[in-house]
């Protein structure tokens, strides 16, 4: 490479032709490997005329013979290359340090690694959306060390919730800012980005990264740069279709000896029942046995009584994802555009389930001398129609009995056995006919825009100004529809509504935006050895948001949702909100001779949230990195060692989890009144607290990154330390005060891990065959100090609480009672039951202690398979859907022993002497209905208690780049290639963990780890991709 | 030139604007307008449920004060209040709903 580049220089040089005359000069630069630089800068030697190469380096410059370009970019030697006759030219720049990639900082700040005393991690848009995501999160998972990412549910919405570097507070706010190109926004819109528009995602994994954001980068940032387009001799179209299909991977395991009953004889075995949906009957015994009732017209409608295997998982349909996209990529040195339009239809596994999202994205810029302008909009519109079904449906499938040809119940509107006047079951409605009743449509349109202007007065000082908005409009409407039974069926039918219904219906519209204004001047100059950026910015927010929704009951004329249609009050709620924020931050850092950096940054924010003689606060910081590589000259030409960084930094930052109005305790109309045109009012439940402060979280971090063999093989690691004081927390207060808690500043807790990342590009190499492999790391463990003077425990939901001297958060849950020395179960002498222990007991950690990420390619010609697993460990998860499926006795465990009667396992009773003796002989008196099926059994949470480690398959993606050959060598087409896409094709978890995905949880919020039937069942998803670029 | 000067009395003019903007009175907006608060209720809106409140706990919620006093005396075959006499209180007690509210079998 280098011989054929001086030959070209050579070449250059002595084919200087002498016409002075402006041409368009165009070529790429690249590094010494041969892989493109991109926002290389190229400009003309003595003049102001300059460019930036493009995403694959590609260049485009009017010069004219004699002229000398002066190519540079950062973490490579400059190069200066003679303009000769040639109109082409491929520029090779060595590199200097590692890693070549800038990387984007705090408020958009590009930056060289190496000047870094924190971690950022990067993700590049090829990493991004190798499986076509449809969420950019989903994208990240076990890319990056410190970040997890986590999908409590699936279906057309899937719930994710995303924490850096574990969590910072004890009742608020855990997730990170999302800044998309510049603008820090509202979290809740990454569902509303298109993945594909998406040039890089830089991951600030902490406070220290993120220490110029205050207190809203505190749990890190997550910095999205969309594609700008530049540089290009021709606009690039690309087009692609992904499709992907989503299957049911697995239900909780099932019980599958018995059918329908609640009951059970002299003998202690079920009675067959053939209207409940509870399966604590008879065995099955393959005989045509009626279920249901005898119907009005005198027809019985008759099953063979056996398990019928898969069933349950038939209801469910095949998801299917279309994602159609197609983008237009454009500009010259002076201009930049893009464009960008994706429709992405899902149709969900609940039937009838679908949602759609139409984003569309203009990117564009202009450069006019020293003022550069630009504007990056996007718009989403998205609809949603499916189940709102109270039950909710999964819950309605998965506890009918296993002798219920439940696919036969689809038609509920044919008069018969699948109608609601003959479904079998009086306590539950058909799951088909109940998901068509409740529906809740809806639709958002999400505008996220910036526009910019830079002014670049002299080289070394930049003033940037960025007006940014998010509006979004969010209406649905929420109906159900009534019901009516024939007056056979009301009289011979306990029916759990007690007769006709009517329905009823909900509408609700919400606006919402945030408008801010960020002025920044950044300003960089070399004094002698030394290098010093500065910058100096104001930053001015408000935040507006309101809520109204009318509901109905008693609609008059059936279908008709209207909340005119009704008799009776409606029902009516409205609310408001608004905040504002000025901030006032800076930053200077100081290079010396390009080896030793140290940053200071400082913050100060002044939020209405807070009170008002209050509400301003300065958060500082420092960070420093060494590169040793660059500062000690033997380590710097060592062939084996190509980088080596020790980076340290502070910072102290605050976390507003006030909320809006908090400080203030408010008063609702109690249930009851009005009555008549008397109010009656009382108090909330909290009583505020005016004095809040910020919970202060100050972060440490440390750590090095080394590269060997002109990186080839690259390893940093860190270790990081948050200490968090002032958690605001809510503490119970005696009822006579007229609230039962109260809000104030106490507790304190720490929390600390250590990142590895490895990188091996190529592991190996072959001819045309590269293998890369990647793996990350990351601890974290965390130990509540002090919760509130003799308090040493507070719940946070679920069963997740924060207990003195424990992680946060700990689960706490009702176990059976059990001999403190041997941990064995006692049980009672007589009855052979255990009982439950008085006091609850505490167990193991909800959030993942460890999780290992490895992700590995393999290419060879033009073929590629990508994989990405994701190991998850040291936490646990309470599944209280086994003890919902244990009260219908479709649980496995509600089986145990076939229901016959059982010596407990691992059990002591006393003696008489008052011992602890091992039982082996004494049963349970019942092992039905009255044991397995009691309160005792069901809430002894420990018997659905399970670890939550569990290895998954993340991503496996098979793609083909067809040959240019075969796409007429690239007139027409220039690229095109075809993919195979699975996700979550494989999960490996513990044996002891039978219910369902252990990342699932009925929340998003800190208290994870409790599962229940409201997630519908873990899925696999797979399919294709066609991408084809003009 | 023009142009820069132009640029630098919009950006004084800006500063300007944000300056005078972060008075006091434009963080003064935390006021709810979504609940009455302790500063705009008055007791004549509170009295009607804390009356409502205490009545409802004196007739119904004070029977276990009723028991563990000895006020009332349960027949001998007749036990409602076991676990409260037998001062079995433990995890569950108080526990009325068992698993998920709405998941109780009917009949």
């Amino acid at each position: 490479m280098r011989k054929i580049l001086s030959l070209l220089a050579v070449l250059v040089l002595f084919t200087v032709l002498a016409i002075a005359q402006n041409r368009v000069i165009t070529g790429q630069v690249k590094d010494d490997k041969g892989d493109p630089i991109p926002f290389a800068s190229v400009t003309i030697k003595g003049s102001n005329k300059g460019t930036t190469t493009d995403q694959n380096g590609n260049f485009r410059i009017e010069a004219k013979s004699g002229d000398v370009l002066l190519i540079s970019a950062v973490g490579s030697k400059e190069r200066e290359v003679a303009v000769g006759s040639s109109n082409s030219y491929n520029v090779a720049l060595d590199k200097t340090g590692n890693l070549q990639e800038v990387v984007v900082t705090a408020l958009g700040v590009t930056k060289q690694p190496k000047e870094l005393g924190y971690s950022v991690a990067r993700v590049k848009n090829s990493e991004l959306t190798q499986a076509k995501v449809t969420n950019l999160q989903n994208g990240l998972v076990g890319k990056v060390s410190g970040l997890n990412v986590t999908t409590t549910n699936n279906g057309v919405f899937a719930n994710t919730r995303i924490v850096l570097r574990g969590i910072r507070s004890l009742t608020g706010n855990n997730q990170p800012l999302l800044v998309v190109d510049g603008s820090p926004i509202n979290l809740n819109f990454i569902n509303s980005i298109n993945p594909n528009d998406v040039e890089n995602v830089n991951i600030l994994k902490g406070a220290n990264a993120a220490a110029l954001y205050g207190p809203e980068g505190v749990n890190g940032v997550i910095v999205v740069t969309t594609k700008k387009g530049s540089g290009r001799s021709k606009p690039q179209i690309s087009v692609s279709n992904t499709t992907l299909f989503e299957k049911v991977a697995f239900l909780p395991r099932l019980q599958t000896s018995f059918g329908s009953g609640s009951s059970y004889d002299s003998f202690g075995d079920g009675i067959y029942d053939p209207i409940e949906n509870q399966t604590w009957g008879a065995k099955f015994d393959g005989r045509d046995t009626i279920l249901g009732r005898v119907m009005e017209n005198g027809d019985e409608f008759k099953v063979p009584y056996s398990y019928l295997p898969n069933e349950k998982t038939k209801f469910f349909n095949t998801g299917i994802t279309i994602q159609n996209d197609i983008s237009l990529n454009a500009g010259d040195d002076k201009s930049n555009f893009y464009l960008s339009v994706q429709d992405l239809t899902t149709k969900g596994i609940v039937p009838d389930d679908e949602s759609r999202r139409t984003t569309f994205r203009i990117n564009a810029g202009k450069t006019y001398g020293k003022v550069k302008i630009g504007a990056n909009v996007s718009y989403t519109a998205a609809t949603y129609d499916v189940t709102t079904s109270p039950g909710p449906v999964y819950w309605y499938v998965i506890n009918t009995p296993g002798q219920v040809p439940l696919t036969k119940y689809k038609n509920f509107n044919v008069p018969g056995f699948a109608d609601h006047n003959s479904y079998f079951n009086d306590y539950y409605p058909n799951p088909y006919e109940d998901l068509r009743r409740y529906r809740g449509k809806g639709r958002s349109d999400d505008l996220i825009g910036n526009i910019e202007a830079n002014f670049k007065p002299f080289k070394w000082l930049n003033i940037l100004n960025r007006v940014s908005a998010t509006l979004s409009t969010a209406s649905n409407k929420n109906s159900t529809e009534g019901i009516n039974y024939t007056q056979f069926s009301i009289s011979n039918r306990s029916i759990s509504s007690g007769g006709n219904v009517r329905g009823s219906v909900s509408d609700g519209s919400s606006i919402g935006n945030r408008v801010q204004n960020e002025f920044i001047v950044t300003f960089d100059k070399e004094f002698g050895s030394f290098n010093v950026k500065a910058l100096a910015g104001n930053l001015v927010r408000q935040t507006y948001s309101k809520n109204v929704f009318v509901s109905g009951n008693n609609l008059v004329v059936p279908n008709l949702f209207n909340v005119s249609n009704r008799t009776g009050e409606p029902g009516a709620f409205e609310s408001f909100s608004r905040s504002r924020l000025v901030s006032g931050f800076g930053s200077v850092s100081l290079g010396f001779k390009d080896w030793a950096f140290v940053e200071f940054t400082g913050r100060n924010d002044w939020d209405s949230r807070l009170p008002l003689d209050n509400n301003s606060y300065f958060y500082p910081g420092v960070n420093a990195s060494v590169s040793l590589t660059d500062a000690i000259e033997a380590l710097g030409n060592s062939k084996v060692l190509s980088y080596a960084k020790l980076k340290a930094a502070w910072n102290k930052a605050g976390n507003v989890n006030a909320g809006i109005y908090s400080l203030e305790s408010t008063f609702g109309s109690a249930g009851g009144f009005p009555y008549g045109s008397l109010p009656g009012y009382s108090a909330g439940n909290t009583i505020a607290n005016s004095v809040l402060r910020p919970e202060v979280v100050e972060s440490y971090e440390t750590g090095f990154e080394l590269a060997f063999m002109d990186g080839r093989f690259s390893f940093d690691a860190a270790y990081y330390y948050q200490n968090n004081n002032d958690q605001i927390i809510p503490i119970q207060i005696s009822q006579g005060t007229g609230y039962t808690s109260a809000l104030l500043n106490a507790a304190r807790f720490y929390n600390k891990g250590f990142e590895f990342d490895l990188r091996l590009t190529p592991l190996l190499k072959l001819g045309k065959f590269t293998w890369n492999f990647s793996g990350n790391l990351t601890t974290n463990d965390s130990k509540v100090q002090e919760v509130y003077g003799d308090l040493n425990e507070l719940s946070v939901g679920n069963t997740s609480y924060v207990i003195k001297g424990y992680p946060a958060y700990t689960h706490k849950l009702v176990d059976w009672l059990r001999d403190p020395a041997t941990g064995k179960v006692v049980i009672d002498p007589i009855s052979g039951y255990p009982s439950q222990s008085p006091t609850n007991a505490i167990f193991g950690r909800t959030n993942p202690k460890y999780i290992v990420g490895l992700n590995t390619d393999l290419n060879w010609n033009g073929l590629t398979l990508k994989v990405v697993a994701e190991y998850r460990g040291g936490n646990y998860i309470y599944n209280s859907i086994g003890s919902s499926l244990g009260f219908t006795g479709i649980d496995y465990l509600s089986a145990t022993n076939a229901r016959q009667r059982f010596v407990f396992p691992n059990s002591v009773y006393k003696d008489n002497s008052g011992k602890f003796v091992d039982n082996t002989n004494i049963v349970v008196t019942n092992a039905h209905y009255d044991f397995l099926q009691a309160g005792r059994f069901r809430n002894t949470q420990t018997n659905y208690y399970t670890s939550a480690a569990f290895w998954k398959l993340r991503e496996v993606v098979l793609s083909y780049d067809l040959p240019q050959r075969w796409i007429g060598n690239g007139k027409v087409i220039k690229k095109a290639s075809v993919s195979l896409i699975g996700r979550n094709l494989l999960m490996f978890r513990p044996s002891t963990n039978q219910w369902t995905d252990p990342e699932f949880a009925n929340t998003t919020n800190n208290d994870i780890g409790t599962t229940d039937i409201g997630q519908t069942p873990p899925t696999r998803i797979f399919g294709f991709n066609v991408n084809v670029t003009f | 030139m023009k142009l820069i000067n132009k640029r630098m009395i919009m950006g004084a003019l800006l500063i300007t604007t944000i300056a005078s903007s972060c008075k006091k009175s434009w963080f003064d907006i935390n006021r709810n307008p979504n609940s009455a608060v302790e500063t705009n209720i008055t007791p004549d809106l509170v009295a009607p449920q804390a009356l409502l409140n205490t009545a409802n706990r004196a007739s119904t919620s004070f029977g276990y004060l009723g028991n563990w006093l000895g006020f009332w005396c349960p027949a001998a075959n007749y036990a409602p209040n076991v676990d409260e006499q037998s001062y079995n209180i433990n995890t569950q007690f108080g526990a009325y709903s068992s698993g998920r509210p709405g998941f109780i079998q009917p009949g």
